[in-house]
């Protein structure tokens, strides 16, 4: 087979890959299984960003560079969502021009297992900001393995302004470039850096403000009483479940050959590492206000998918062996596999580690086309099987979501209505099913929400005053800050629709809020209530 | 072929298949909740009217009582394979609207198991209208050591 004929069938593979990933996500929108609060962040920055560039692109937590992406598709929640669905399948394509100029011998393989993963597909239906980081990740990967490296250390230089959590892997890139002494791209790696920070300087009046108002809170808001609930510490089954909903291919990382792989593979790998490692052990000293989502690990999944890319075309064509020591990491994914399955549902971290094992065995026995396809079985099984562990669906997040706007049908009917609200997810998803057209969400603004909203906006040049006026007409709903939610500026008959959480007494102090409410509909980890005369004053 | 080759594997997804076998036939795992958590003291079982670990409340049996913790006894129910909770708090000890209040307790319920599995309404309002009456008749008299506020 030319050269031609080849990049012909691996692209007709690729518009297949993109055909599946298309249906999957658009099924999901429609079903609307992915809401998610994170996502619903993305898409109320970039909103604001619309509506008052200026305060939105230079407040850092409001990651501006996909904000301003975003901007234009933010007049509707269908356009965002699909315009972010779209950002995904850039990446897909990307990592299959990073595998084919890695020479791997199956380029379909990566890209596969990306388009194949359960949290990709739910992230990227969900818009969080977390695989438009990964798509950023696989244009660096593809500008880098095509030898346009000083564009792809600037691409890199742009992603910790959407998720602060990958300077990790601007400082593995940078100690590399260093290393090999590749000054233009060390040089090109903080560019994106230096320009917006100059171009913030003027409107902030201040040469540091990048370190003024960081991306993220240093530090969680005092007696938050959200970390008193998230241990910060992570079971075996959380972390097996992760694994496999990034990617049920995840033990085939076992079979990797170090020696067989490029030096941008060893980089991705070594980042793996440092990554995994920093997310799932800093939590525990609470540095960084990490809450162990399993989405903040996406990160990695380019970097696997190559890996695991590789070792798949080395199945294919038979050239290349796996590493010495599979089987021994393989028995010890095993073991783990089967302790996470001990308190776990299902044991898809024990099924998936069986294909692998299985794999290895068919290619020993020299049935390498047979072994390829075991790889292939688990990927494509993925998005139906082995999504479970990435909790970012919204049944799984936010499973009191359907009771509430039943309850809420029950209470209020067809009448116009204001509900106050804490669930973030209520006014979207009213908005996507078209029901409870006569109620006005108000959406209550958490305590550590403003806090951190405040932290990071600069007061002095009126940007937190812009950010709120921005944020008005629709936030989660229309806001109410906590400091405007009193008794007597609620009237009497206004319905409230509260999901239980430890941070809610702080905005609805039980001392003021006493009696001033009736419960009408209780529920699992939420409730309906009325606002009633009486109670203290 | 030698078998140094791929018996190693065989064996691991062998083993890997086992394991698999042997986790789908023992089900869904119990979540050792209720078995982590102290057993409430005898006062506790004296606020709910002398109520029985077995014990059928509107033909959900009685698991379990433990606590208090953090001011508050849970009571675990379970019909076939299904389980939830009922919580019994000391004022103000959970800060969110009670479903069901008595002079000094709030009543909530919650935890389904499996989770997001829906628990009929009528069964809810049947085991909470029970357990109200039995801490309604009892909270003057007994007191259950720790199921107070917690201390801030």
């Amino acid at each position: 087979m030319d050269a031609r004929t080849r990049l012909i069938r691996s692209l007709l593979g690729l518009a297949v890959l993109l055909g599946v990933f298309f249906a999957l996500a658009a099924h999901a929108l429609h079903e609307g299984r992915y809401l998610h609060d994170e996502g619903l962040l993305t898409h109320l920055f970039a909103l604001v960003t619309a509506r008052a560039p200026a305060a939105g692109l230079f407040l850092q937590k409001s990651r501006p560079p996909i904000s301003a992406l975003y901007a234009p598709f933010s007049g509707s929640l269908s356009a965002f969502f699909w315009a972010h669905i779209v950002v995904g399948a850039a990446g897909i394509v990307a990592l299959w021009g990073a595998a084919r100029a890695l020479g791997h011998a199956v380029p379909l393989a990566a890209p596969a297992i990306l388009a194949l993963s359960p949290l990709y597909i739910g992230g990227a239906v969900a818009g969080l900001s977390n695989t438009d980081v990964v798509a950023g990740i696989c244009v660096f990967a593809w500008l880098h393995a095509s030898d346009r490296r000083v564009a792809a250390a600037a691409v890199l230089g742009v992603l910790p302004w959407i998720r602060a959590e990958v300077g990790v892997l601007c400082i593995v890139m940078a100690v590399w470039t260093i290393r090999r002494r590749a000054w233009k791209e060390l040089a090109a790696l903080p560019a994106y850096g230096a320009l917006y920070g100059l171009a913030g300087i003027a409107y902030h009046h201040d040469p540091i403000w990048f370190l003024h108002y960081p991306p993220a809170l240093p530090e969680p808001m005092p007696n938050n009483p959200f970390w008193a609930e998230h241990g910060g510490t992570v079971g075996i089954a959380e972390l097996v479940g992760t694994a496999v909903a990034l990617t049920p291919a995840m033990p085939a990382l076992a079979l990797c050959r170090w020696s067989g792989a490029r030096p941008l593979e060893r980089l991705g790998l070594t980042f793996c590492v440092a990554f995994s490692v920093a997310l799932v052990v800093l939590p525990a000293w609470r540095v960084f206000n990490f809450d162990q989502s399993p989405r903040y690990l996406l990160p990695v999944l380019p970097f696997v998918a190559l890996a695991v890319g590789r070792v798949v075309g080395g199945f294919m064509d038979e050239r290349e062996e796996p590493g010495r020591f599979a089987v021994p990491a393989l028995a010890v994914l095993a073991v783990l596999a089967y302790v996470g399955a001990l308190s776990a549902r299902h044991p898809t971290g024990l099924l998936a580690v069986t294909f692998v094992a299985v794999a290895l065995t068919a290619q020993r026995l020299n049935g390498h086309g047979l072994a390829g396809l075991l790889l292939a079985v688990p990927v494509a099984l993925g998005p139906w099987v082995f999504g479970d562990g990435g909790k970012i669906d919204t049944r799984s997040a936010a499973p009191h979501l359907a009771r509430m706007i039943e309850g809420l049908e029950e209470t209020v009917g067809q009448a116009p209505k204001v509900v106050y609200t804490n669930e973030a997810l209520l006014w979207a998803r009213l908005q996507q099913e078209r029901r409870l057209p006569g109620v006005t969400v108000l959406y209550i603004v958490q305590e550590d929400q403003r806090f951190e909203l405040e932290r990071l906006a600069n007061d002095r040049v009126g940007q937190r005053d812009a950010l709120w006026e921005a944020m008005t007409p629709n936030a989660y709903g229309r806001p109410i800050r906590p400091d405007a939610l009193r008794p007597d500026t609620v009237p009497l008959g206004a319905v409230f629709a509260l999901t239980k959480d430890a941070r809610l007494p702080l905005v609805m102090p039980p001392a003021r809020w006493d009696g001033m409410l009736e419960v009408v509909r209780p529920g699992y980890g939420m409730v309906i209530s009325v606002r009633v005369e009486g109670g203290a004053p | 072929m030698m078998i140094w080759r791929w018996g190693p594997p065989a064996a691991l997804s062998l083993v890997c298949l086992l394991g698999v076998g042997e986790r789908l036939l023992s089900g869904p795992p119990i979540t050792a909740r209720a078995g982590q958590r102290t057993p409430a003291p005898p006062e506790a079982f004296a606020l709910l009217d002398d109520l029985e670990i077995g014990e059928k409340l509107a033909g959900w049996t009685v698991l379990g009582l433990t606590g208090p913790r953090d001011g508050a006894l849970q009571l675990d129910v379970a019909r076939d394979d299904i389980r939830f909770s009922i919580t019994v708090a000391a004022r103000g000890a959970v800060q969110f609207p009670a479903p069901r209040t008595t002079a000094r307790y709030d009543l909530y319920y919650g935890h389904p198991h499996p989770r997001g599995t829906e628990i009929p309404d009528n069964a809810i309002r049947a085991i909470m209208a029970g357990i109200e009456r039995r801490v309604r008749r009892n909270e003057a008299d007994v007191v259950v050591p720790g199921l107070s506020l917690p201390e801030t």
